[in-house]
């Protein structure tokens, strides 16, 4: 009964959702489509409920760190100060329409993540400086069609050379798109493989995690 | 008179670049105040499409079902306590029955019957440019997709079709990789575009040296206290 | 020649970078900006639209990805409030509401457009491509309030007859393309128009060719495209010369990196024999 509850269950329910949907989508008709619409919703709401798992973990981890006075833990202590001043000020009044709440995230948080996503360009800078090199057939081919690309990309090729953009989209329009739909052709095949495992219950570790794979 | 909202953003900004000269408290304080700010945010976030989507059709009679959704994204959160854990893996068979099932049922056209037929195209277009073009992307399709689903087929032949395939592949990246740059140096304009804007770039400047100085005093108190052991240690 | 090479030490390069993107902000240099097939193709689509006409922006757009993102949305919504259609929004990111209200529609000229009437925010879904799909398949069961004035959907006039997917006339997507052309353009062949990273842009021509993809605008230089085609100077412009010297300084490294390594090659083999 508990391995029924604990694997079995779970795994019925992904093989009987996964059928149902496809089912709704094929055959016509309205009572399949009201479900369909209703199930979907509960997927929006439990999607809902993901999201402050984050906080429970970070919770536990940062607490740990923060009694144990373990190496940096008043920076620790400040993350859950800031987080939890996010939070109270977001539930005063109208839900995520408090000043300070709003004050937050406009002159602290969107910088901070702009910022954040905006330090790759340094790396891929040096990346391209001392790492990108020709020591090979394959690694040459993309070198050579990733600096016309760049220049392509940046309207001054076209200064520097006419010729450079219509080499360029050359490279984009024909080994690119070949290229890429041979991958998606293939992606897609790979979605559907694995939803037919998962209708079949093969792919445990999805629902249960790694050590039940 | 001082902006603080704009002085707040610069120092933060630079607080995340001084990373690039080295790991400093300054990094770290950006670090924790961006996990914690995103998970607070994000939290408030959460509780509004709740209530949006389920307490609303609930509390105004129009739909009581959605009591059940709210059961099953509650249970979610057994996976903490590790006697009643299994209990969460219920609305994860939920949510990934429905995604599977959502993407596996458009998948044939949008990326595969669609693709193919594209593919479909004359080998004698009405130009000599058009023509080439045409049979270097039939061959290169065939080949690149034969590189992913025959990777270890023997022979002579099937490795001749497998290396054109990669060579495809090759430039494929090449050309990701020339797109990828743009995305990366987009976001470096972005911010550099509004830490030399008007308002900002005197804070740019005076917190900019104030941080360098700071960084310097550092690594000079840091060599004064060698050697002591402190959880405190910056 | 090692002590020339300014890669050793890679916070040469850091600082090289700096200059190389802060120059252009500070003085400007107006660089042509070629117009691509892709942007032309969303342009002239929308360009066509009789006023009037229902369009679903739905989008992804969040603090992070503002700079890749921000700048084709703001192109695309400036134009469809300049051709007088009605626009819905829709976030399937948590940010995306509040940065929409905060930092897109208060850079954009309406021209008179009204709250409720001529466009609405409906809020943030969770939950991905499922999300979307449930969207797609019936609006009113997943959206229940506007996310500024907090009314039901029923009671907004913009929302009369819209219930679904196919009630648009045009779909404007931000982000990756593969949820859309999945859950709206398959199920409702409604057109679609992307704005997508950058680093994205050569993944989906492959979609554009096989006519999934009604147009496309591709990260910063798309946006650049798209406000020289409409004749206002927004981020897309203003970051164009930018663009333009980052890349001519990775595409030299590239170059140099190579011919540097290739010397060093050949010194190398020479010093075994």
């Amino acid at each position: 009964m508990s391995e029924f509850l604990r694997r079995d269950i779970p795994l019925l329910i992904t093989a009987f959702l996964t059928l149902f949907m496809l089912a709704e989508y094929f055959i016509d008709l309205p009572i399949l489509g009201k479900l369909g619409g209703d199930i979907r919703s509960w997927g929006v709401v439990i999607s809902a409920f993901v999201l402050p798992i984050g906080i429970v973990t970070l919770v536990r981890n940062n607490v740990t760190i923060i009694r144990r006075r373990e190496k940096n833990w008043p920076y620790y202590l400040w993350s859950l100060i800031i987080m939890f001043t996010m939070i109270i000020t977001g539930l005063i009044g109208d839900l995520g329409k408090h000043p300070v709440f709003i004050w937050l995230y406009n002159n602290i948080f969107t910088h901070l993540s702009s910022t954040m996503y905006s330090i790759l360009a340094f790396f891929i800078t040096t990346a391209s400086a001392r790492a990108f090199r020709a020591r090979n057939v394959d690694a040459a081919l993309v070198l050579i069609s990733g600096v016309f690309v760049i220049l392509t990309v940046a309207p001054i090729g076209e200064v520097i050379w006419p010729g450079i953009p219509v080499i360029g989209n050359w490279f984009l329009d024909i080994p690119n798109m070949a290229g890429m739909r041979g991958i998606i052709i293939g992606v897609g095949l790979g979605v559907l493989a694995l939803g037919i495992r998962t209708i079949l219950g093969y792919e445990k570790g999805i629902v249960m995690g790694e050590k039940e794979r | 008179m001082i902006d603080f909202s704009i002085l707040v953003a610069v120092f933060f900004t630079l607080c995340v670049y001084s990373f690039l000269y080295k790991e400093s408290p300054f990094w770290r304080i950006a670090e924790q105040t961006f996990i914690g700010l995103a998970l607070g945010y994000t939290t408030i976030l959460a509780i509004k499409n709740i209530i949006d989507v389920a307490w609303i059709p609930i509390s105004t009679g129009k739909n009581y079902w959605f009591i059940g959704s709210i059961i099953l994204g509650l249970m979610l959160y057994t996976r903490f306590i590790r006697k009643y854990s299994w209990i969460s893996r219920w609305p994860m068979a939920v949510l990934i029955g429905i995604g599977t099932g959502v993407a596996m049922r458009t998948v044939i056209e949008a990326q595969i019957v669609r693709q193919i037929s594209a593919t479909f195209i004359s080998l004698m277009a009405d130009t000599a440019q058009k023509t080439f073009n045409n049979i270097c992307i039939v061959i290169m399709v065939v080949t690149s997709l034969f590189y992913f689903t025959f990777t270890g087929a023997p022979g002579k032949v099937s490795g001749k079709i497998r290396t054109i395939g990669r060579y495809t592949l090759m430039l494929t990246f090449g050309a990701t990789f020339g797109y990828t740059v743009l995305t990366r140096m987009t976001l470096l304009i972005g911010r550099f575009t509004f830490l030399w804007s008007l308002g900002a770039r005197y804070y740019l400047l005076v917190i900019g040296i104030i941080m360098l100085l700071a960084l310097a005093l550092k690594e000079k108190i840091e060599k004064l206290v060698q050697g002591k052991h402190s959880s405190l240690s910056f | 020649m090692e002590k020339y090479v300014v890669w050793k030490d890679h916070r040469w390069i850091y600082l090289l970078l700096i200059v190389v993107v802060s120059i252009p902000i500070l003085s400007p240099i107006g660089l042509p900006v070629p117009i691509s097939k892709s942007t032309m193709m969303s342009f002239d689509l929308i360009e066509k639209l009789p006023k009037g006409s229902k369009v679903l922006v739905s989008s992804v757009l969040a603090g992070g990805n503002w700079p890749d993102l921000g700048p084709p949305e703001t192109a695309l919504v400036q134009h469809l409030f300049r051709r007088g259609v009605k626009i819905v929004f829709i976030g399937f990111a948590d940010e995306t509401p509040t940065i929409t209200e905060t930092t897109l529609l208060p850079r954009i000229n309406k021209y008179g457009a009204r709250y409720g009437e001529d466009y609405v925010n409906l809020g943030f879904l969770a939950g991905g491509e499922s999300a979307m799909a449930a969207f797609a398949n019936d609006i009113r069961k997943v959206v229940t309030v506007d996310f500024v004035l907090k009314k039901p959907i029923a009671e907004i006039p913009i929302m009369k007859d819209i219930y679904k997917c196919s009630d648009f006339d045009l779909v404007i997507h931000i982000g990756m393309a593969e949820d859309p052309i999945r859950q709206y353009f398959t199920p409702f062949r409604v057109p679609l128009i992307v704005g997508v990273y950058g680093m994205m842009g050569p993944h989906y021509i492959p979609y554009l060719e096989a006519g999934q993809l009604s147009g496309m605008v591709i990260g910063l230089r798309g946006a650049a495209e798209y406000e020289y085609l409409l004749g206002f100077k927004g981020e897309g412009l203003m970051g164009s010369d930018s663009l333009s010297m980052t890349h001519l300084l990775v595409a030299l490294f590239c170059i140099l990196g190579n011919v540097y390594y290739f010397i060093t090659k050949t010194k190398r083999k020479g010093d075994k024999r």
